[in-house]
């Protein structure tokens, strides 16, 4: 490595390893994350006994460091002499692990995980077991929690009597005295059952989990929901109603709503991991209990559910479930008190037209639909605007335009200018789903009066808009609607109309092209030179250096430049201002 | 002759320790506005007017000698809230800390939250003994090395050095009270905890700083028709999803946050008939709650109005099961008191570590002990006058009226500028600390 004169070679990795330890925490930042630049120009030896050792001790660091540091030491097995010497990398790790901050505790245990597949299975008891032990009864949670999420990796691979250890350990950590520690127990229990032995499962798992889903604070049994699908995955169908429904009935009607709540939330990989015939049994009335919940945050959810648990019903039934069991729901829901609740389902009550087909979307949806799309919430409409496409799938264009397009006029002139805004932001999505004609034919005169709207931001939007729908329908179409129409504005009386003429050119000309853009709206630009508002004289300024580039040199030579030169003169500051800029921004001068 | 000697309960209490400076010339920002023990009772912190906190650590050393066993001493001092300007509303913040909790201990380190008006903040207490040695381009006394004769790496290493404790903060839950924060608790899930102020209470987690769930709000549309602000709040101990609410018209609420995300509607009032022979003007000033506390086993809470300690059963919402006079002789003086405005202060009370003494403070540095099976009280004083080492207190007796017997202090001598409002008990043993004004006494039961 080093010869005996200074050795230059050794400058940066000298810097680097002194900014290790530097005041400052960004430094230290960037030395822990070119810790292997240090490892490598140390060598694996000096690495194992010098730099690991240091580290082990950084955990006073700041967060950022030690959180980095944890990622580090993840890959760092080839640094340290490769899978040989990987127990080396545990020290450090272990002490990470047991910090108070989750987000390095959770990165020092995702590394470990990591490291674990690069143990020898010798090693693994020798070195990597007795830590998870020491950490599994160690005096602070913190350790133990970390703890939780080491068993899964080691346990398939280690002896039946360090199994049977692991096991035990995994238990008395279930019913620690902390609720953190049962916390992280539950949030395992799922990972831990799937290495477990079928036998296991039923003899050691069941039991805590039944134990974590009535424990006392709703914070651990919660956690025990999220681990009832992969327990169910795990379980052949016949033990399911014995081992595993009691405890998931129990949840779905438990006293806190927060349970509840996860029990909706989670209601979809329910029911895929218990299988259809439980799922018409015992979820479809649990299901109905949610949704017509009393803790609004638990209707919210199961409303987010509705689509995707009727999806996935068994086929044979599907239908008869939703229209006996679901939809009776579903209609109380839209008209919920709580907007939230109206809102999640707004998301998703257009996804069951797919399911349900034409007759019944027309007969028991729309309905519903039309109510939603008057709802006083706008982000109730607007989730039903966002998802028009599906039922436009459905029942076609025609009914579409004849049950919701009158609910949609009235929402785009809705007196709140806010609700406007919105409306206006689905209008390209809308146009793409309802296509040209429809659009021209129904949607287009109400684009052009937003124009001249009295609130600036409507006029602002609607002139953004006009450029996403030449966008979708072309230049062709572009100067056939609406170029004539923005272009019969600039001679409106109103100084602000003429404006959004020149507004809505400087969005419009690119997406229209050379030739548009030359013939049909240079020369009205030209002619709004002399304009009598100051205002309009320096926005034609404005909107001749936008569109400059659109245009060839010709006509800015022969056109552009003169009237520019004569604004260059104007007795107005502002216009000369922005005459000048534009000169010097199309190099005219 | 019941009283002789220890007083109501059999406990005698001796001076162990003040802190503080003794000069009659009290600065404002050295007026102590909290005092909380950690759960081991081996930290008592302390929050002043001026921001700061000091943390005293009990003396591990002499714990084998019973005489020496309560030693605190100064462990950590940081300044934990500054002076700020809400330039929106055109309001000063004060520094003031007004409620310090711990956080069950979690590692090493040691937490705790403390608060003004405004600002919660969690604060890491730790201790460090080892430092990194050994630089690559500059001695250790920061001369720099010639670059060019390096012909080594060196890595740091660790080398043991004096012990040095190092409080940093961790969290800042900001932005989230519109009105003064009066009460912090941490939930027994050891993952949240609530804040309460005048109107609202807030459920924040103690890992995210950038929102909170409002889970109590009592603020009418109408703010003429404000009748009752919250006064303090505070988790059970061991249900995570119960938590209390006491209000300036003397109820106490009970919410269950299992039953609704949004706990306006409460599962259980409680409330004592007001005695209508005692209605006066200042009947609703007094029946005011200022402190609400639990007991440790779960099954009491205690609340403080102005003149009484009310001890409820979580089972009886109708009447406490225990009432205890704090300072009967004050109710002839409430005109006097209303207008020197103490009718307004708010004194706190605590339980003993098995639930069996309560302990709350009076005026003229009196503070109060009330012993529950035998219903016996006491009153102690805090001074300087009786504070030599190991010195027994002597029980004070205030003369209500009629004849001054010796020994008694006549209503009319009280000082009441001299209040004691923060007390705290160690969480097993009979160590108590008495804020007076700016000085901190530790006392602890006399051992023969």
């Amino acid at each position: 490595m080093a010869g005996a004169e200074g050795d230059d070679s050794l400058y940066p990795i000298a810097v680097l390893i002194d900014e290790l330890r530097n005041e400052d925490v960004q430094l230290r930042l960037n030395s822990i994350k070119k810790l292997s630049t240090i490892a490598l120009a140390l060598g694996v030896e000096r690495t194992r006994t010098e730099l690991l050792p240091f580290l082990t001790d950084t955990i006073y660091d700041e967060d950022e460091v030690l959180l980095a540091l944890a990622e580090q030491l993840g890959s760092f097995t080839v640094l340290v002499g490769g899978p040989e010497y990987v127990h080396c990398l545990l020290p450090p790790l272990e002490s990470l692990a047991t910090v108070e901050e989750t987000v390095v505790r959770d990165k020092a245990v995702e590394s470990l995980r990591k490291i674990s597949q690069e143990h020898s299975p010798v090693d693994l008891e020798v070195h990597f077991e007795p830590l998870v032990k020491r950490l599994a009864c160690g005096d602070w949670f913190t350790s133990r929690t970390s703890a939780c999420g080491l068993f899964s990796v080691c346990y398939p691979r280690v002896s039946s009597t360090v199994k049977a250890e692991i096991r035990q350990h995994f238990r008395t950590l279930c019913s620690d005295d902390t609720p953190m520690v049962r916390r992280a127990a539950a949030s395992k229990l799922g990972e831990f059952a799937k290495v477990l032995e079928l036998d296991y499962v039923k003899s050691d798992i069941i039991p805590l989990f039944t134990a974590l889903a009535s424990d006392e604070q709703d914070s651990v049994r919660l956690l025990a929901v999220e681990a009832c699908v992969s327990i169910a995955t795990l379980l052949p169908q016949e033990d399911l109603e014995a081992l595993v429904m009691p405890t998931l009935r129990q949840a779905a009607e438990d006293k806190s709503w927060r349970v509840r709540y996860m029990v909706a939330d989670k209601f979809s990989e329910l029911q895929k991991a218990v299988g259809p015939e439980i799922t018409k049994n015992d979820l479809v009335p649990a299901f109905q209990n949610l949704l017509k919940d009393c803790e609004a945050e638990v209707r919210a959810a199961a409303a987010n559910k509705v689509k995707e648990f009727c999806e996935n019903l068994p086929e044979d039934s599907r239908e008869t479930i939703i229209m006996t069991h679901v939809l009776p729901c579903v209609k109380e829901l839209v008209s919920d008190t709580n907007q939230h609740v109206k809102s999640a389902l707004a998301s998703v009550i257009m996804g069951l037209s797919t399911i349900l087909g034409k007759d019944n979307t027309v007969e028991h949806l729309l309905p519903l639909f039309l109510a939603q799309l008057k709802d006083e919430c706008p982000e109730v409409r607007l989730n039903i605007i966002s998802n028009l496409d599906c039922v436009n799938e459905v029942i076609g264009i025609r009914q579409l335009s004849q049950s919701l397009l009158p609910a949609i006029v009235e929402l785009a002139e809705d007196a709140k200018w806010r609700v406007r805004l919105a409306i206006i932001e689905y209008m390209p999505l809308l146009a793409g789903q309802l296509g040209v004609e429809f659009f021209d034919e129904k949607l287009n005169s109400l684009c052009m009066a937003w124009l001249v709207d009295h609130v600036y931001a409507i006029r602002e939007a609607a002139t953004c808009n006009l450029m996403k729908l030449v966008e979708k329908f072309g230049a062709e179409w572009a100067q056939n609607t609406i170029v004539p129409k923005v272009l019969s504005m600039s001679n409106d009386p109103n100084y602000l109309h003429r404006m959004t003429t020149l507004f809505c050119i400087n969005a419009l000309s690119e997406v229209c092209g050379q030739e548009i853009t030359t013939k049909h709206m240079l020369p009205v630009v030209l002619k709004m030179a002399s304009d009598q508002v100051a205002n309009v004289r320096f926005n034609v300024a404005k909107c001749l250096q936008k569109i400059g580039p659109v245009l060839d040199s010709s006509a800015l030579q022969a056109e552009v430049k003169p009237v520019l030169e004569i604004l260059a003169t104007d007795q107005d500051m502002d216009v000369k201002y922005f005459a000048q800029e534009a000169i010097s921004v199309l190099t005219l001068a | 002759l019941a009283s002789a000697g220890g007083g109501a309960n059999d406990v005698q209490w001796c001076f162990s320790q003040v802190k503080g400076a003794i000069d009659d010339d009290v600065a404002e920002a050295d007026i102590i506005s909290t005092v909380e023990f950690n759960h081991s009772g081996e930290l008592l912190a302390t929050g002043d007017k001026g921001g700061r906190v000091v943390i005293f650590q009990q003396d591990t050393e002499n714990k084998s000698l019973p005489q020496c066993r309560s030693e605190y001493n100064v462990y950590s001092t940081f300044q934990s809230h500054e002076p700020e300007f809400d330039y929106l509303k055109s309001l000063e913040i004060e520094e003031k800390i007004n409620k310090i909790r711990w956080l069950p201990q979690k590692n090493a380190a040691q937490f705790l939250l403390s608060t003004n008006d405004k600002t919660i903040k969690l604060w890491k207490i730790s201790e460090r003994d080892k430092r990194p040695e050994g630089y690559n381009l500059k001695e250790e006394d920061g001369r720099c090395r010639d670059s060019t004769t390096i012909t080594t790496l060196r890595v740091p290493v660790f080398r043991p050095m004096d012990l040095m404790v190092e409080a940093s903060p961790r969290r800042v839950f900001a932005n989230a009270h519109t009105y003064h924060i009066n009460s912090i608790s941490v939930n027994s899930d050891n993952e949240t905890y609530l804040s309460a102020d005048d109107l609202r209470v807030n459920l924040w987690h103690l890992e995210i700083t950038d929102r909170s769930f409002n889970i109590v709000d009592i603020k009418p549309a109408n703010m003429e028709e404000l009748t009752e602000v919250i006064t303090a709040a505070e988790f059970h101990p061991h249900q995570c999803n119960t938590f209390v609410y006491s209000s300036s018209k003397g109820t106490i609420r009970m919410c269950d946050m299992r039953a609704s995300a949004l706990c306006d509607k409460h599962s259980k009032l409680f409330e004592e008939p007001e005695d209508p022979s005692n209605r006066s003007f200042f009947s609703e000033i007094i029946s005011s709650i200022s402190d609400v506390k639990f007991s440790h086993s779960g099954r009491y809470m205690m609340t403080r109005d102005y003149l009484s300690v009310k001890i409820w059963d979580l089972n009886m919402e109708n009447r406490p099961v225990e009432t205890y006079q704090v300072h009967e002789y004050l109710r002839s003086k409430l005109c006097s008191l209303y207008e020197n405005d103490c009718i307004f202060d708010k004194f706190e009370c605590c339980w003993n570590g098995n639930d069996s003494v309560v302990m709350t403070g009076s005026y003229n540095n009196f503070f109060r002990m009330l012993e529950r099976t035998q219903r016996r009280d006491i009153t102690l004083e805090a001074s300087r006058e009786s504070s030599k080492a190991r010195q027994v207190l002597k029980p004070r007796r205030v003369c209500a009226g009629g004849k001054r017997k010796k020994d008694e202090i006549s209503v009319d001598s009280l000082d009441f500028n001299k209040k004691i409002l923060h007390t705290a008990w160690h969480p097993q043993e009979n160590i108590i600390a008495v804020a007076t004004t700016n000085n901190l006494y530790i006392f602890q039961e006399k051992v023969n």
